[in-house]
């Protein structure tokens, strides 16, 4: 019993003293509640919409105009054809289009069911099942309100890109995403930290040799694991999961090839931070799958976040690989509709390159 | 007068394929300043943790304070305390809090344990640094409050691993006069290091190499029997002898 | 190359960590091809000292040349011509003996051909052919040590720095890195080493006692028992105890030291007739011993005044 008082009374010192911690672990579960509570929301506003009226009757303008006034739809554009309403939608200017057939006003007056098409970017299975339960919904509201006896606006879906809406089309380039950038931060922290660790990295840079070449050749090798290990991942993707792909090889490739230097060179990044190789491991778990996760629009639409953490996940490199991948994949889109995200991972990579390079130089 | 605190005959200790302990024999007289001397993986360790209980041997004979090891092994605990220069005390508390957990570990009462703070006081002389963090106390003194923590409960035998390494000379000086001085009060210690500036103020020595003991006696006969200068020539032409570089 | 005044020499240099001074006003002058050390307690600045002369770190005043040359203005050369084996430092123990001496010659710029031929060398050298195919992380104590200096060495530095290299060495291994540094020093190359250890002063051609960030004294070994102004009488004894009380009692004992079972008793020199007398009168036999590297150490940092 006395012991155990002994122990408790130890315990509670140790706490007191590092009031740094202290602080640190009662604030951490509030701060994670409230970030979290702002981003796992699976709720969607401002669905962006394009029209491709056939009808060109007054009647269906209400209809449209009716689905802006709920406040989850925002009306982006009319198109004259379904061929520029795809393009819209893989250029990602548009979630979703309305089809209005032609004579649909007339077949109303006759007293028959009508008809119109939703078309959905099914490569984001997620998004598209939400906008077809709100349409649903809407739909049912504005029949009881317009015709409460008279025949029926229907609806069917057409998922694009995606038809069957499978989630595994959906997720695995996702994955594919988090994974790759998880490995790659990973292999460069702990192995930089390793040097510091056995006392190694102060010969380095007691040697003729710049931080630029010892970071440099630490990347290397592990840009080459790296690409093996994505090699790995798509097959496993396409032979395993059957996502489709529709994109080119090449592209793909470039795209993967700056993701992983972006990877890599984060990863550098965090082995000047971290003091050993369990930090280091441990910080490249939290900074990659965290953000990739909650902040990439993986699962979390990033639409439904409040607008701080909207522009939080434009520094989030999954953000922009998950556009690229699944814009390859499954929209089959070339180097122009993905230039800018390309730019961006490039930036980042070359950001977290030099700042490390700089901060390698002072490291001991 | 010829009163044995330790006493091992025949102690083997082995490890799968590997002896670790090999056929060691030796005693400890009460009051004696007794090292046990080697490289790393000399057998050192293993020896140490045998005596207090926590390894139990092969086979072959081991007292502590009377008690048989690895029979009574439980009732040896409270008769030994153990000192270690490295990771021995809580840096972030203070010396007396740290005092104060070793005595709750060990039962010791609070009525004996100030008597007991007193006691040691007329020897270490901490008194002035009990209520300061540890982790801002020089390293001289730190050495002091560990001795105490390990002192507290009044054990029969004292262990003490590497107590003087990296220590200034001046504290390493007045340690072992506190050594002397707790020796002299019939307390017995018992001291493993392989830094020879410390083996040479051990009243006898054992020098270990591969689990054997390859000599035992005071530094000065070793010194005279060899007719070398120093330990460190001493245990060089002893190890020296059986090492093989492979 | 060879300056004037000495090789490498250290100008006031101070250094300061959050507030808490490591080395305070330093200044040493080196000497060519001589081995120095620097000896101290833990936490008396020694690796803070030795990462300054290898430019590591910077102080916060202060400077450091060596052969003429500041780090801050020519970091090239003085990298080429330093080796530096850190406290901390422990090879990359998955590779061999052979593959660590190879990247670290490599780092140097040095071509495989003649890096074949040092690397050789060295291993004969430190004893360690048959070890070559090995990895580092199955080396014994010994051998991993040895082959860390050789790691600093391969690019052939006309400086070597070592910090703590005997640091939980035992001492078959210690005598066996003695015998490499004194080999390297013959070489004509410099040695600065530091070192916790009183007793390799002997080792070593000159010395710096550092203590609390500060200089206690640079003298040449040989020179060392001049700074003590005692002399020393020492007397074996099986009973320590009563001995020292009676010692204590002398009027002229300025201090006692007991290691082991010799009682070793201090005082001036200028009292050695007197002491003589009164030593004969209490014990039979004694005899004069000179001070150890720890006495004067001792004197240094004010320890005999205490007692």
């Amino acid at each position: 019993m006395r012991k155990s008082k002994a122990f408790l009374k130890k315990e509670f010192l140790h706490l007191i003293r590092d009031p740094k911690s202290l602080f640190l672990i009662s604030l951490l579960p509030v701060i994670m509640l409230l970030f979290y509570g702002y981003v796992v929301r699976m709720d969607v506003k401002n669905i962006k919409f394009g029209v491709v009226n056939y009808d060109h009757s007054q009647f269906f303008e209400g209809l449209v105009s009716d689905m802006e006034a709920s406040s989850y739809f925002t009306r982006e554009g009319e198109f004259p054809s379904l061929k520029d309403c795809e393009k819209w939608i893989v250029k990602g200017k548009v979630d979703a289009c309305l089809i209005i057939p032609s004579n649909g006003y007339k077949k109303l007056l006759t007293g028959k069911d009508t008809e119109v098409l939703l078309v959905l970017d099914g490569s984001d299975s997620n998004l598209a099942t939400t906008v077809a339960n709100y349409f649903h919904a809407f739909l049912a509201k504005f029949n009881s309100k317009h015709m409460p006896r008279g025949p029926e606006f229907r609806f069917s879906v057409v998922n694009f890109f995606n038809p069957e809406l499978k989630s595994s089309h959906f997720f695995v380039p996702g994955l594919a995403a988090i994974f790759l950038m998880m490995i790659c931060a990973m292999l460069t922290s702990i192995t930089i930290v390793k040097e510091k660790e056995i006392g190694s990295l102060k010969l380095l840079r007691l040697a003729p040799v710049s931080p630029f070449q010892v970071i440099v050749v630490k990347l290397l090798p592990y840009l080459f694991l790296a690409v093996v290990e994505a090699s790995l991942i798509i097959a496993v993707a396409e032979l395993w999961f059957r996502v489709p792909f529709r994109g080119s090889l090449l592209s793909l490739g470039v795209s993967i090839f700056i993701y992983m230097f972006a990877g890599l060179s984060f990863g550098v990044f965090l082995s000047t931070i971290a003091s050993s190789q369990a930090i280091a491991m441990i910080l490249s778990l939290v900074l990659t799958i965290l953000p990739s996760v909650l902040l990439s629009g993986f699962i979390f639409p990033i639409k439904s976040m409040p607008v701080l953490l909207q522009a939080l996940t434009y520094i989030i490199p999954a953000r922009y690989f998950l556009i690229i991948i699944r814009g390859i994949m499954l929209m089959g889109v070339g180097f122009k509709e993905i230039y800018r995200e390309l730019v961006f991972l490039m930036v980042f990579a070359i950001f977290f390159f030099v700042i490390s390079t700089f901060r390698l130089k002072r490291e001991l | 007068m010829n009163e044995y605190v330790v006493e091992v005959k025949n102690l083997v200790k082995k490890f799968g394929d590997v002896t670790a302990v090999n056929n060691i024999s030796f005693s400890v007289m009460k009051g004696e300043i007794f090292g046990i001397i080697g490289a790393n993986g000399a057998g050192k360790t293993t020896t140490i943790r045998m005596l207090c209980g926590i390894l139990p041997p092969t086979s072959g004979i081991v007292r502590v304070s009377g008690f048989k090891i690895p029979r009574e092994s439980h009732k040896v605990k409270s008769k030994i305390g153990y000192m270690s220069q490295k990771f021995s005390l809580y840096e972030d508390l203070t010396a007396l809090e740290n005092l104060e957990l070793f005595a709750a570990l060990y039962g010791v009462n609070n009525r004996d344990f100030h008597s007991e703070i007193e006691r040691l006081n007329q020897f270490l002389e901490f008194k002035p640094f009990l209520n300061s963090l540890v982790s801002s106390l020089p390293l001289g003194w730190k050495q002091r409050i560990a001795l105490s923590c390990a002192l507290l409960h009044r054990p029969e035998l004292i262990f003490l691993d590497e107590p003087t390494s990296g220590v200034d000379p001046v504290s390493r000086r007045s340690f072992w006069k506190i050594i002397r001085k707790l020796s002299g009060a019939g307390q017995t210690i018992i001291v493993t290091t392989h830094y020879m500036e410390e083996a040479e103020y051990c009243d006898r020595l054992t020098i270990m190499h591969e689990g054997r003991i390859l000599a035992l006696d005071s530094p000065d006969s070793l010194k005279t029997s060899l007719e070398k200068e120093s330990m460190e020539e001493v245990f060089v032409s002893l190890v020296g002898g059986s090492l093989e570089e492979v | 190359m060879i300056g004037p005044t000495g090789f490498i020499e250290v100008r006031d240099i101070t250094k300061e960590y959050d507030g808490i001074i490591a080395l305070k006003d330093v200044s040493l002058t080196l000497k060519e091809g001589k081995i120095t050390g620097v000896i101290g307690p833990d936490g008396a600045g020694k690796t803070t000292l030795l990462e300054i002369i290898t430019g590591l770190r910077l102080p916060d005043s202060g400077e450091v040349l060596i052969a003429g040359k500041k780090w801050t203005e020519d970091s090239g050369s003085l990298k080429r011509n330093l080796g530096f084996v850190p406290q901390d430092f422990s090879l990359y123990s998955d590779l061999t003996v052979e593959e660590n001496l190879f990247f670290f010659g490599q780092i140097y710029g040095q071509k495989d051909g003649t890096l074949r031929e040092k690397i050789e060398k060295l291993l004969d050298i430190a004893n360690l052919k048959k070890a070559r195919k090995r990895q580092a992380g199955k080396l014994s104590g010994g051998m991993k040590q040895k082959l860390m200096v050789l790691s600093c060495l391969i690019h052939e530095p006309s400086v070597l720095v070592l910090d703590e290299p005997t640091r939980g060495v035992d001492p078959i291994s210690r005598t066996e890195l003695w015998e490499l540094i004194r080999f390297i020093k013959e070489q004509g190359t410099t040695v600065i080493l530091s070192t916790s250890n009183m007793e390799e002063v002997s080792r070593m051609d000159e010395v710096v006692f550092l203590a609390e960030g500060r200089v206690l004294v640079q003298i040449e070994v040989q020179n060392l028992s001049e700074l003590f102004p005692f002399k020393i009488a020492e007397i074996k004894t099986d009973r320590v105890e009563d001995l020292i009380e009676k010692v204590e009692k002398l009027k002229n004992i300025k201090a006692t030291h007991v290691v082991g079972r010799r009682v070793r008793a201090y005082f001036p020199r200028e009292y050695e007739k007197k002491v003589v007398e009164e030593l004969s009168q209490i014990v039979k036999g004694w005899y004069p011993v000179s001070p150890t590297a720890e006495d004067v150490f001792v004197y240094l940092t004010g320890g005999f005044i205490g007692e």
